[in-house]
């Protein structure tokens, strides 16, 4: 079965335009990417200046100072999570749009004919609140390392 | 090859169709098999190059973890943006490997009937098992995070040591 991601209306649409009318979607969506992209580069670089910040604080022995803003990063993470699953899901489908205005593209319909069992990354979703689920179990890093993010502020903050 | 669908009708319409214009079409195949080809490896590169970042990021994030957690914090914010670019390349490069390799067969297939072999599908089966597996674990692991991160965390245990 050809993954749902592939068999959206946009998707679709995007297949029978002339090249003309593709590069010019294209343009459109990478200014879209580059607009999202660079909004979550400001919110990263705030969180970072925040933590930055806060690890000054606590070099000077301000604790209270750091633990506002260690609490400011914290939900500021949070806020980010949103745009993070915005960015993620314009920059897969940019790229699947690239991927289809490369001549000679085949749609996974003609390699599902060969062969049934290919897995397609993140293009597997069954839609996009899976993606979004998908994204919030893997967007922490620390998590996977066994660093728990939370339980660190926390130790940080009351010690 | 549990996955693998009988290849006949294909190899049967192309069977049906002339020498000069079977030719045409592995020429076209070919050209498009080139273009996947280069894409497939610019962004495996590109993958390549957010890896080594990623790595860094976190390698220096589990350093400063021991000393400074707020700047560790700090460093694990963008090692989460060049995760989810990881992402969204590994299964970008699924969709053009799967190109590639199609293109590839309709080459092998035609290239086949031109010289007048005659189909087989155990002898088509082992000419891609190879390729496919290669496909198919590459892509699975382009969505396996949790493989490459205790690599990783290896790694860094090492460099701790």
């Amino acid at each position: 079965m050809i993954p749902w991601f592939f068999t959206r209306d946009e998707i679709q649409s995007f297949a029978n335009l002339s090249l003309k009318k593709k590069s010019r979607k294209l343009d459109e969506l990478s200014e879209q990417l580059q607009t999202t992209e660079n909004l979550l580069r400001d919110r990263i670089k705030q969180s970072r200046d925040m933590a930055e910040r806060a690890a000054r604080r606590l070099n000077r022995g301000d604790h209270e100072a750091s633990k506002d803003l260690l609490n400011s990063f914290s939900s500021h993470i949070a806020s980010t999570q949103p745009l993070m699953n915005t960015y993620v899901a314009r920059k897969l489908e940019f790229s699947l749009f690239e991927i289809m205005a490369v001549e000679g593209f085949e749609f996974p319909s003609a390699l599902l004919e060969l062969r049934n069992d290919i897995h397609f990354g993140l293009f597997a979703v069954n839609s996009m609140d899976e993606l979004e689920r998908l994204l919030m179990a893997e967007s922490d890093p620390f998590e996977e390392l066994g660093i728990d993010i939370q339980e660190s502020i926390e130790n940080e903050v009351s010690s | 090859m549990s996955g693998l669908i009988s290849m006949k009708p294909i190899y049967e319409r192309l069977g049906k169709m002339s020498n000069k214009k079977l030719q045409k079409m592995a020429d076209v195949h070919q050209k498009n098999l080139l273009r996947f080809i280069e894409m497939r490896k610019a962004t495996t590169r590109t993958i390549d190059e957010k890896q080594k970042k990623y790595k860094k990021c976190m390698l220096d994030a589990v350093r400063e973890m021991k000393s400074n957690v707020p700047k560790a914090l700090g460093g694990g914010m963008r090692a989460r943006l060049l995760k989810a670019d990881i992402t969204v390349a590994m299964s970008s490069r699924s969709v053009i490997r799967m190109n590639e390799f199609y293109h590839r067969m309709m080459i092998i297939l035609i290239e086949d009937i031109l010289v007048g072999v005659n189909y087989n599908p155990d002898r088509v089966n082992n000419l891609i098992p190879q390729e496919f597996s290669d496909l198919i674990s590459s892509s699975i692991s382009g969505t396996n995070f949790t493989q490459f991160l205790a690599k990783l965390k290896d790694e860094i245990e090492e460099v701790g040591q």
